[in-house]
């Protein structure tokens, strides 16, 4: 029945314009940390690292606040179709469970944000290897940065996709990800990174760090799964329990 | 006038104001909260000679360039949303009043609320400077240029938010846009000055009133210098702005519902 969901989820948004905040983001991320580290390279700041170096400039402020801004327009476009043409109403008819319909949007948006994920990645590689030329070899930490880093935007994902399904507006959850997203760096500057699902995603991108933060991985995804679970389980109560607001 | 009281009228229950407040409140508690653990401000409070007012200012202006394109976008996709659903636009066609009235009413909408946003800002930087005790005078004119400067730029982002959000039933054109926006608009202070003023965003970097003296050519100086507002990549900005608003205009005027 998910995989029905999920086909179903892809249809819909399948001619939709998300692909352009998809593809867009990634890319002026990676044309600026380009420009940042090159003001700085040319200013010789840099040594060793280089790898390191370019991901610092570039997934810094990604991290903090871009990439949940990202997830939650995304979360926000999901949602979007059944809030309008009184698509709620059909929805609620479909023979599928109330947390199906949950997991198939978070696995349409987790999709979505391995494929901005993945995008960032490939522009990083071509700014260092084409642009900056680098000698030393792609490192293996690149693996972490993309798939940690995707593994923890699913938890910031689950949060967001709760909020736009609550809230009617396109645009309100967006602005709530962004000052959730400073509630998230307050929580990183803290040290409780693995507690909060927006400082979550500063571990998972790891950017700031010279080495992979190897030691919160255990708490870091269990965590994630945590908050992944418990998300689906307050949507489906909330979509079992209250009445839909269709129109 | 009727139109803007209806317009007024249509945001209740919207929680339009709430948003605002919301987003700028976590603005100013984080830029604020930081300056209690500052020891380069702490030590220029008592100084009179230190340019405390001038570091005041630079915290909301540095912040800006990320909130103010969010904020901006949030504000006029609520407002302009409304419209897209149902037949509301069948429904505006047939009263007796012009597209441009629509258009004026909503661009004074998310400008009014803009420039409040830029006067509270003020208004928390004067109050935390006397609360704090600086014995620098205020610099009334940096404070004035910075609010000035700020609102050249907010209109001009205000325009296009507008735009974009009346002329795409779907929001997620004029959300993405605001993000790109609030991307350079963050960083843009650490973009070179040619580049950043071809970036919309980027000019809220011109308004950084204290910066580092780097003209060494190093990177990493430590010593602080007041910086007069450049108000010539503004004022252009502010110009292509206004032909940006007349061709906007123009557009929504002729756009096919």
């Amino acid at each position: 029945m998910l995989i029905n969901a999920i086909w179903a989820e892809n249809l819909k948004s399948r001619h939709s314009k998300m692909w352009v905040a998809v593809v867009i983001l990634p890319l002026i991320t990676a044309a600026i940390g380009a420009v940042i580290y090159g003001i700085n390279a040319s200013a010789h700041l840099y040594d060793g690292a280089v790898w390191q170096q370019l991901w610092l400039q570039t997934g810094l402020f990604y991290g903090y606040f871009f990439f949940p801004i990202l997830i939650s327009i995304c979360a926000s476009y999901l949602w979007r179709l059944e809030h309008t043409n009184h698509n709620w109403n059909s929805l609620m008819t479909v023979p599928v469970s109330r947390s199906t319909v949950f997991c198939a949007k978070l696995v349409v948006l987790g999709k979505s944000v391995l494929e901005a994920q993945i995008l960032l990645m490939a522009f990083v590689i071509i700014v260092g290897k084409v642009i900056f030329r680098f000698s030393q070899p792609i490192p293996v930490n690149m693996l972490w940065w993309l798939f940690m880093g995707w593994f923890s935007a699913l938890s910031v994902g689950a949060v967001q996709l709760y909020l736009s399904m609550r809230i009617r507006s396109f645009a309100v959850p967006v602005g709530m990800a962004v000052c959730l997203s400073i509630a998230g760096l307050g929580c990183h500057i803290l040290g409780f990174s693995s507690m909060f699902p927006y400082s979550q995603i500063i571990l998972g991108l790891s950017s700031q760090d010279e080495t992979l933060p190897v030691d919160s991985m255990v708490s870091l995804v269990l965590m994630v799964i945590v908050y992944i679970v418990l998300f689906i389980l307050l949507a489906a109560h909330r979509l079992k329990k209250a009445d839909v607001v269709a129109g | 006038m009727k139109y803007l009281r209806l317009e007024i009228y249509k945001m209740k229950r919207r929680k339009v104001l709430l948003t605002f407040l919301l987003i700028l409140g976590v603005e100013l508690l984080f830029v604020f909260s930081n300056y209690g653990k500052n020891a380069n401000f702490i030590s220029m409070i008592a100084d009179p000679g230190a340019p405390a007012w001038q570091d005041l200012i630079i915290g909301p202006g540095a912040m800006n360039g990320l909130f103010f394109p969010i904020l901006t976008a949030v504000i006029a996709s609520r407002i302009c949303d409304m419209e897209h659903r149902g037949n509301t636009w069948k429904l505006l066609e047939c009263n007796n009043e012009k597209r441009r009235t629509i258009w004026f009413c909503k661009f004074m909408i998310v400008e009014g609320l803009m420039l409040s946003a830029i006067m509270i800002q003020a208004l928390v930087i004067v109050a935390y400077g006397n609360a704090v005790g600086i014995a620098q005078t205020l610099p009334v004119s940096t404070l004035v240029s910075f609010v000035v400067g700020t609102a050249m730029v907010t209109s001009v982002t205000v325009t296009i938010q507008l735009f974009f959000s009346l002329a795409f039933p779907n929001q997620l054109v004029p959300m993405s846009v605001g993000m790109i926006g609030a991307l350079i608009g963050f960083i843009s202070t650490l973009l070179p000055p040619g580049l950043r003023n071809i970036l919309i965003w980027g000019n809220y970097a011109e308004l950084m009133v204290l910066g580092q003296n780097t003209s060494g050519g190093n990177l990493q100086a430590a010593e602080l210098q007041v910086q007069e507002i450049n108000f010539v990549p503004l004022g252009i900005l502010f110009v292509i702005g206004i032909a940006a608003f007349v061709l906007f205009l123009k557009k929504f005027e002729r756009y096919e519902y």
